[in-house]
């Protein structure tokens, strides 16, 4: 009787840590309240990509896609909260520093930042739109008419 | 060529200026090109070479400024970057040629583009605006910044080909421009070498010949002139003024020859013509001469005699004698008269064959002229020379004789004058003769002078002799004179003498006093003795006696003082002190002083000043108060009951005075009114003649003399008024004193004392001695007798010698030893080294002045204390006195005022450090009292009331106060006893110097305090005086005076017995009567009757420990058998006390001086001796352990 409760009690354990740690990876990788979700246009063959080209094509490093077709990244506005995750998680470098690294590249005349939308709404139209397009949205936002892309 | 040299050297200049020209104008075309080379390279490449990356730096700031504003977010910043832009456009404008307007607008453009979109940006990115159309906007900004950047590197790029080709063709420029350089200057100096040498080649051929032709001149060969060469240049020219030189030169030689031969013959004729010559051979020899130098056959010379008239005087050649010239010509006549008359030679040529033929010995012919020179002097005419010529007449013959004719007349004018000389000489020669004889008699008139002289001589010495009888006289004047000096000193002799016999005078008198008190001595110490009855043996009745003896002795005590008062005032030796007297004053203290008394006595003292009696009265206070007192005394005396009355007051209309002199109007009366016994009308007069009293019995009853009335009737006649009385017998007196309101001593004393009047206290000390109402004093004023010590002395520093002997003249006469110095350093050195008791200084020293000599003084403490006296010629009085002088002496000083000099300096010093203080309210008796111990050489102080005198006494150390009881502020028992508890042993000694009858409770009090109690009236004066210098005497010795002091009232504690004491004394009643009183005591008492006895005794003896030493014996007195005494070394300090009759002043010092211990006055107060005697030989006994 008391064996079988101790072992009640450690699959109680392992319950709780597969739990939290099944939310962690969830936070991480689909996205939680304040996550985001990377979109392309439908004729955009790729269905996943890697953080560091993603990274590479919003700081405008990489300008095409393995298709030759030019890309056209769009950010959401500075106040968004799926900006600061997209900007911490993906760019690794804080919203700020971005920023700064644009205002250097705009005055010196180096290139110009990814348009910033003001809402998920206006970014999935941009995309619609634009072939060479990829955006993200916030993890709530509504998708539809575009394809989501996993980040590896 | 027919160039001249001067157009050649033209041509050649010409040539090279222009060859410069064209160099320096080929230089210049070169230099030109060179310089546009150049400034194109600094112009336009250099400026692109700093403008390219400074407007490259300005674009990068700007797009940092933006960047970092929009960073920031600052919209404020993003506008400021307006400034480097303007900064940018400025440069650009700056930038001139390096940039082609072109280029410069298109970049501007470029720039204003750019910079529109970047602030849009700048902006939107600043106001946070996001979206597409920001990208979009960013885009085109680039893209404008783009070509900006494009435009800028256009406009600044910078080709370094274009700069290296432009050097190269400044650099080709350069190398060409030299090129031509060269070659131009090369041409111009071939041409110039070749013009020069064709050019100098005729010209040194020229000077060649020139200078060939100049060389033959040189030579002397003017002949062959230089040959003038072709052309006409400057050359040839040359040759020309050469050649005409030469001709020049050549006539002047021949000119020269000429003027030799006249000179030759000028010189020939001198030299013919020297020497003294005879006229007539002077003239033949000047003719041939002439003759033979002109080569004249014949000549002739005729020269005026003084007269009108031409002697021939010469003449030479071949004139035959049968023709012969004529001997004589008159002036104007002939041929040769009228050649005189002309000025210049008559010449007559070609004269006919036959006018004269000369002929020799080879042949003959006629002359071809005849010259006829005028000899003339100063215009005149003296005479003609006549030459025949056989040539032709030629100029330089004419010169020739006109040179000479001058030189031939001064010979002739010579020799004709030596003649007249010579007849002149001879003429001189006489005349010398006779002036030797003129000689002659001046010398005879010469000795004729010089024995008036002589007579003269003899005059000047009688004059002499006279001079001397009168230096004679003037000698017997001065004679005379002197004798009259003597006159003089025999006077002064005289006055001396008659002061003597006044001494002698006064000696008798003390010496009487003495054989009185003497006696009177024995008497009232012996009754004394009885009367305290120690041995008990007498009878009650018996003690009386001796008391009544003892009362009845001091009653003569005191008649005998009254009998030497009233013999003074009589002898007119009273002074009198004029002063005002307030009137207040002496009835307030006549009040104090009796109201004790009178109510001991049970009477009313009445003191009234009426209200219109003035303030003042002018006359003796202290005689005043005098009178009053003893009016006052006499009515309280024979008084029984009632009152007594003292009114001032104006006399009354009725009053009738004796004295013509005194009125009613300016008198006063003084009425002192009792309710007595009154005295009988009968007996008013005989009241006041001396001895008299009304009644014989009222004598036992009441006591006193009955000379107090006399004495004060006398001293009221001295003040210049009276005393009168009247009485009632049974209801009382009346006694009035009228005195004038002012004293007038020339009037009122008949013999009016000629006592200085005195300073007003001591510290400017009077300098006379006090003339002292006591007649012992009468001798003072004789310095003679003034006691110096003779050990002392004075200093003199003076420079004037003949001042400083009269003055030590004056001090040695005063039994001091003098020290002189005639300058200030002597006088310092002498006056630390001697320490003399007094310095005279005079103010002007040679090394120093007086005033410096003073300070030093008073900065040494050796001198310090030194009083110093100044003398000078300047009166200085005040700085001298404010240097702390003594006194101020201005020259010229006579004798007398040296002695006071000498006298104050000596006083100063004998009690310098005897110090006083007076205790007196009373301005009267006070100056009094003060003016007699300032006599006595003390320092003296004065205080008003009890409050002064604590004052003074915390200052300063006194060695005695004289104290009054009736003070203002204070009882005088009171001061003493504050006095007391304030400076306990410090106290000085006190006299009760009072004019108050002292009941017996005050004089029990006051003893504790006092050392002596001395009532206030003129005879006891003496007493306190004597008293004062005893205590400060005794200061001075540093003697103990408590020990003296203490056990004086208190007999019965003395312990002499067993000692053995020395009396001597020549009259054995004193030694009787002290031996009573020692003997009363234990003492062993030894007698000597002589001073020769006392030393034999003295030298047997050796238990002796005290002597009583009588001054006045005979054979040898006091002092000397002191001084013997003293003489051995064993006796040293042996008290000896000296017993004096009290009577010369000074006897006290002498007696110290003479070796005494100390000193007492007789008649001798037993108590007193007792107590002296216990406390010397208590000292000695300390001193001997």
């Amino acid at each position: 009787m008391s064996r079988s409760r101790a072992n009640a009690a450690f699959s109680l354990l392992v319950f709780v840590l597969v739990f939290v740690y099944g939310a962690a990876v969830g936070t991480r990788v689909a996205s939680g309240a304040e996550g985001f979700r990377v979109i392309v246009n439908l004729d955009n063959p790729m269905s996943s990509m890697d953080r560091r080209f993603l990274a590479d094509v919003y700081l405008k490093k990489a300008t095409r896609w393995p298709s030759d077709e030019a890309i056209r990244p769009v950010d959401l506005g500075p106040g968004s909260p799926a900006r600061r995750t997209f900007s911490d998680e993906v760019l690794k470098r804080s919203v700020a520093a971005v920023k700064s690294y644009w205002q250097q590249k705009v005055f010196s005349g180096q290139g110009v930042p990814p348009p910033e939308l003001d809402s998920d709404s206006e970014v999935v139209r941009f995309v619609l739109k634009n072939p060479g397009a990829v955006g993200y949205v916030s993890s709530s936002g509504n998708v539809a008419g575009v394809k989501i892309v996993a980040v590896r | 060529m027919g160039l001249s040299f001067r157009a050649k050297l033209v041509v050649i200049v010409g040539t090279a200026a222009a060859a410069l020209v064209v160099l320096i104008a080929a230089s210049a075309a070169i230099s030109n090109r060179t310089e546009r080379e150049l400034a194109t390279i600094q112009e336009s490449h250099l400026p692109k070479l700093r403008l390219g990356p400074q407007l490259q730096a300005e674009f990068e700031r700007l797009k940092r400024a933006l960047q970092d504003a929009v960073a920031a977010r600052d919209a404020e910043a993003v506008n400021a970057t307006r400034a480097i832009m303007e900064t940018f456009l400025k440069d650009l404008d700056a930038a001139g040629a390096a940039v082609t307007p072109g280029q410069a607008a298109a970049l501007r453009s470029a720039m204003d583009d750019y910079y529109a979109a970047a602030l849009d940006v700048s902006r939107r990115l600043v106001a946070d605006e996001t979206g597409e159309r920001l990208v979009d906007a960013m885009s085109a900004m680039q893209a404008k910044q783009a070509r900006a950047a494009d435009l800028l590197a256009a406009v600044t790029a910078f080709n370094p080909n274009d700069l290296a080709m432009a050097f190269t063709a400044a650099r080709r420029a350069e190398v060409n421009g030299g090129h031509v350089r060269l070659i131009v200057s090369l041409v111009c100096l071939t041409g110039l070498v070749l013009l020069s040498g064709w050019i100098g080649r005729g010209v040194v051929r020229s000077l060649g010949e020139v200078t060939v032709g100049l060389r033959r001149f040189g030579g002397g060969d003017f002949d062959q002139p230089i040959p003038i060469a072709r052309g006409d240049d400057e050359l040839a020219d040359l040759a020309r003024q050469a050649n005409q030189m030469a001709e020049s030169l050549k006539r002047l030689a021949q000119a020269r020859d000429r003027n030799d031969w006249i000179r030759d013959a000028r010189v020939g004729l001198s030299q013919e013509m020297r020497g003294e010559l005879e006229p007539m051979e002077l003239a033949g020899r000047a003719v041939s001469f002439l003759a033979r130098h002109l080569g004249a056959p014949a000549g002739a010379l005729y020269y005026a005699d003084g007269h009108r008239e031409l002697e021939l005087l010469g003449q030479y050649g071949g004139t035959p004698p049968e023709v012969g010239a004529p001997a004589r010509f008159r002036i104007g006549e002939g041929l040769v008269g009228q050649a005189a008359l002309v000025e210049g030679i008559t010449v007559v040529k070609d004269p006919p064959t036959d006018y004269l033929r000369i002929r020799s010995g080879v042949g003959e012919g006629a002359p071809k002229a005849i010259v006829l020179v005028p000899l003339r002097q100063l215009g005149r005419a003296r005479g003609v020379l006549e030459l025949a010529l056989f040539n032709s007449w030629s100029a330089p013959a004419e010169e020739v004789l006109t040179a000479v004719q001058e030189n031939l007349v001064i010979a002739l004018e010579v020799a004709l004058a030596r003649v007249s000389t010579r007849k002149l000489l001879a003429e001189t020669q006489r005349q010398a003769e006779q002036l030797a004889q003129q000689e002659e008699e001046l010398r005879a008139t010469n000795e004729e002078l010089e024995t008036q002289q002589e007579e003269l001589r003899q005059t000047n010495q009688e004059l002499t002799e006279q001079a001397k009888e009168l230096e004679e006289q003037r000698r017997t004047l001065e004679q005379n004179n002197s004798e009259l000096v003597d006159a003089r000193q025999r006077l002064e002799q005289k006055a001396a003498e008659l002061s003597t016999v006044s001494a002698y005078k006064s000696q008798f008198l003390a010496n009487m006093s003495h054989e009185l008190r003497t006696p009177l001595n024995s008497m009232l110490l012996l009754s004394n003795l009885l009367a305290e009855n120690e041995a008990g043996n007498l009878t009650d009745k018996q003690t009386e006696f001796a008391k009544t003896i003892h009362t009845a002795g001091k009653d003569l005590l005191v008649l005998i003082n009254q009998v030497l008062d009233l013999a003074k005032i009589e002898a007119g030796k009273r002074d009198v002190n004029v002063a005002p007297i307030p009137i207040r004053q002496v009835a307030d203290h006549a009040a104090r002083i009796f109201t004790p008394l009178a109510e001991e006595k049970g009477l009313r003292l009445v003191v009234e000043v009426a209200p219109d009696v003035p303030a003042v009265v002018n006359t003796d206070g202290q005689q005043l108060e005098q009178i009053v007192r003893n009016l006052l005394g006499n009515a309280i005396k024979f008084t029984a009951g009632g009152e007594v009355a003292l009114r001032v007051t104006r006399p009354d209309p009725r009053a009738r005075f004796r004295r013509a002199d005194l009125r009613r109007e300016d008198a006063l009366a003084f009425a002192v009114s009792d309710t007595g016994l009154g005295i009988a009308a009968g007996d008013l007069e005989r009241i006041f003649a001396p001895f008299e009293q009304l009644d014989g019995s009222i004598d036992r009853r009441y006591g006193g003399t009955g000379l107090g009335l006399s004495i004060s009737r006398e001293i009221a006649a001295l003040l210049g008024g009276e005393l009168q009385v009247e009485s009632t017998p049974g209801r009382g007196s009346t006694f009035r004193l009228y005195l004038p309101l002012t004293l007038d001593l020339s009037e009122a004393a008949p013999r009016p004392p000629a006592a200085p009047s005195f300073a007003p206290t001591a510290e400017t000390p009077s300098p006379a001695p006090a003339a002292a109402p006591d007649l012992p004093d009468q001798s003072s004023t004789t310095p003679s007798n003034t006691a110096w010590e003779s050990s002392e002395s004075l200093l003199i520093i003076e420079d004037d010698r003949g001042f400083a002997e009269a003055f030590a003249d004056v001090v040695r006469k005063q039994g001091l030893e003098c020290l002189m110095a005639f300058d200030g350093q002597t006088g310092l050195r002498l006056a630390r080294e001697q320490r003399p008791m007094g310095i005279v200084l005079d103010v002007r020293l040679p090394d120093t002045d007086g005033w410096r000599v003073m300070e030093e003084l008073r900065f040494d403490s050796a001198t310090a204390r030194i009083p110093v006296h100044f003398v000078s010629a300047v009166d200085s009085a005040g700085r001298g006195l404010a240097l702390g002088a003594v006194g101020y002496l201005t020259k010229p000083a006579s004798r007398g005022d040296i002695l006071r000099v000498v006298e104050s300096l000596a006083r100063r010093t004998a009690d310098g450090a005897g110090r006083v203080l007076v205790v007196e309210d009373d301005a009267v008796t006070g100056d009094s009292v003060v003016k007699r111990l300032a006599g006595e050489k003390m320092e003296v102080h004065r205080a008003m009331d009890a409050g002064q005198a604590m004052q003074a006494l915390e200052r300063l150390r006194f060695g005695c106060m004289v104290l009054d009881l009736s003070l203002p502020d204070m009882d005088g028992l009171e001061l003493l006893e504050r006095l007391r508890a304030r400076h306990g042993a410090d106290m000085p000694s006190v006299l009760i110097y009072t004019a108050r009858a002292l009941t017996r409770a005050e004089t029990k009090a006051l003893e504790a305090h006092a050392e002596a109690v001395v009532l206030k009236d003129g005879a006891s004066a003496d007493r306190l005086v004597d008293e004062v210098r005893l205590f400060t005497r005794r200061l001075q010795e540093g003697r103990r005076t408590r020990s003296v002091n203490a056990p004086r009232f208190r007999p019965s504690a003395l312990n002499l017995s067993g000692k053995r004491i020395l009396v001597v004394d020549d009259d054995m009643r004193t030694v009787y009567a002290l031996s009573a009183t020692l003997r009363a005591k234990g003492v062993e008492v030894l007698v000597a009757d002589t001073g020769q006895a006392a030393l034999d005794l003295l030298r047997q003896r050796t238990d002796v420990e005290a002597v009583l030493m009588d001054i006045m014996m005979p054979e040898m007195d006091g002092f000397e058998a002191m001084r013997r005494i003293r003489k051995e070394a064993r006796h040293r300090a042996l008290p000896i006390v000296a017993l004096t009759a009290k009577v010369m002043k000074g006897d006290p010092e002498k007696c110290i001086e003479a070796g005494a211990t100390d000193y007492l006055p007789k008649p001798i107060d037993g108590d007193r001796l007792l107590a002296m005697l216990n406390g010397l030989l208590a000292d000695k006994a300390g001193g001997d352990a």
